[in-house]
């Protein structure tokens, strides 16, 4: 009787473990696959398919992970296009003003030549100068945008940065009376980044600051160290008219711009794009009528020693 | 009496050397970078023709033809811009533009253009 017994558990322990691979081993992969496709990763079973229901499952999905990434691979490329479009139809527009203003000075040296005083004519020529700095910056910032540098690492303050891009537009505040106030924490962390590329962005948030604001309003600049002492915040903010709450999801986007402001509606991009490739985020808030604050969050890199060792590295 | 020019469009180069121009052939000109001073000058005297960028910051071009065809009928606005949309040359056809010049503008075509719009208005 006993062994009887011993026989039939040891013959359920085998059919068990039988059942275990038959169905708990195909539903593991399926919900291994379902899991990796949900995080973006198109992945198949391409381990030999068993002739079963859990087959015809594995096909299903194996061919829904082959369409979702094809769909993905077509939405990615119509979003580039329609990116690259919006780019070329803004670049084109800018250029016409200084080509038109180029070639209007040249007309009128051409027929009116003999007519205008030799001051005229230099004036003429200085002119032309000036509109073709003006179509070099255009391209200049398209250049920036299109293949932002790899930023060249260095340790700096970034307070003493702050005030470096501070006195590059002094004059622009002196002109409109804007009245700046600093607030900015002791003893923060050195930040390793591309010292230029971040005055660029600091000087277009100042100038923007300015643009928004007509006369006497106030620039308020902070920098602070956050609880978790990984990150340093940049904090700019004007007094200015502010940004309508339907336009801020915008506002980084390429070319978009309220026409109020002159510059090439690209510095807004260009500025975002360094700040990401530093690893760091920049984030927009507005009322308007009151003003609008930008915050830059910069990482504080682990330790110097590590850093080192990757610069060896790249070396 | 010299017929009498309006020329509005924020690029200043523009007026200049329009203005430069259109002297020579003997009419009185007068520039504007921003169309809000324009039309206030406009309400204290009439132009024979208005010359108008399409684009610009405030008031644009397509506001500055309706208020001068309110105002003075029969002033011709001739519209230039660096904006070549096809949506708005039609806007501006259906509000009664007398002729429209994409940027690059050659002066001598907007001369020739001026100096059909002033025939008109003998």
């Amino acid at each position: 009787m006993f062994l009887l017994f011993v026989a039939v558990l040891v013959a359920a322990l085998i059919a068990s473990r039988s059942v275990s691979r038959k169905i708990l081993g195909p539903i593991k992969q399926i919900e291994r696959l379902a899991k990796s496709i949900s995080a973006g990763n198109f992945k198949k079973i391409e381990t030999p398919i068993p002739k079963d229901e859990f087959g015809q499952v594995i096909n299903a999905i194996n061919s829904m992970s082959e369409e979702l990434e094809q769909r993905e691979e077509e939405l990615i490329q119509s979003k580039k296009l329609a990116s690259i479009g919006v780019l070329v139809a803004g670049v084109a527009h800018e250029l016409n003003n200084p080509v038109n203003n180029i070639s209007m000075i040249a007309q009128t040296y051409d027929d009116m030549y003999e007519k205008l005083s030799v001051e005229q004519r230099i004036e003429f020529m200085r002119r032309i100068d000036q509109e073709s700095e003006r179509i070099k910056q255009i391209v200049n910032s398209l250049l920036d945008f299109a293949r932002p540098k790899e930023p060249k690492l260095r340790e700096i303050d970034i307070n003493s940065l702050i005030l470096k891009s501070l006195v590059l537009v002094q004059n622009t505040l002196n002109v409109s009376s804007i009245e700046t106030r600093l607030d900015l924490a002791e003893n923060l962390p050195p930040l390793f980044v591309d010292e230029n590329q971040i005055q660029q962005v600091f000087v277009n948030l100042f100038l923007n600051a300015a643009q928004a604001m007509a006369i006497e309003g106030r620039l308020f600049v902070s920098s602070r160290l956050t609880e978790k002492e990984d990150v340093v915040e940049i904090a700019i903010r004007d007094t200015g008219k502010g940004i309508p709450p339907e336009y801020l999801p915008h506002v980084f986007d390429p070319f978009f711009s309220t026409k109020e402001e002159g510059g090439t509606g690209l510095g807004l991009s260009v500025s975002y794009s360094i700040i990401k490739n530093h690893d760091g985020h920049v984030r927009v808030e507005s009322r308007p009528g009151i003003g609008t604050t930008f915050t830059i969050q910069l990482p504080v890199t682990q330790t110097r020693k590590e850093t080192n060792e990757q610069t060896d590295h790249d070396h | 009496m010299s017929k009498r020019i309006m020329i509005i469009d924020d690029e200043k180069i523009v007026g200049d050397m329009a203005k430069i121009s259109l002297e020579e052939e003997g009419y009185e000109v007068e520039t504007f970078l921003n169309a809000e001073p324009a039309l206030k000058r406009l309400r204290e005297t009439q132009f024979d023709v208005v010359v108008t960028d399409l684009k610009m910051k405030g008031i644009d071009g397509l506001e500055v033809l309706r208020t001068v065809k309110k105002l003075y009928p029969d002033t011709k606005v001739i519209m230039i811009t660096a904006f070549a949309d096809l949506d708005v040359a039609i806007d501006a056809i259906k509000g009664d533009v007398f002729d429209f010049f994409p940027k690059p503008v050659r002066i001598k075509e907007l001369k020739e253009s001026i100096s059909k719009a002033v025939a008109g208005t003998e």
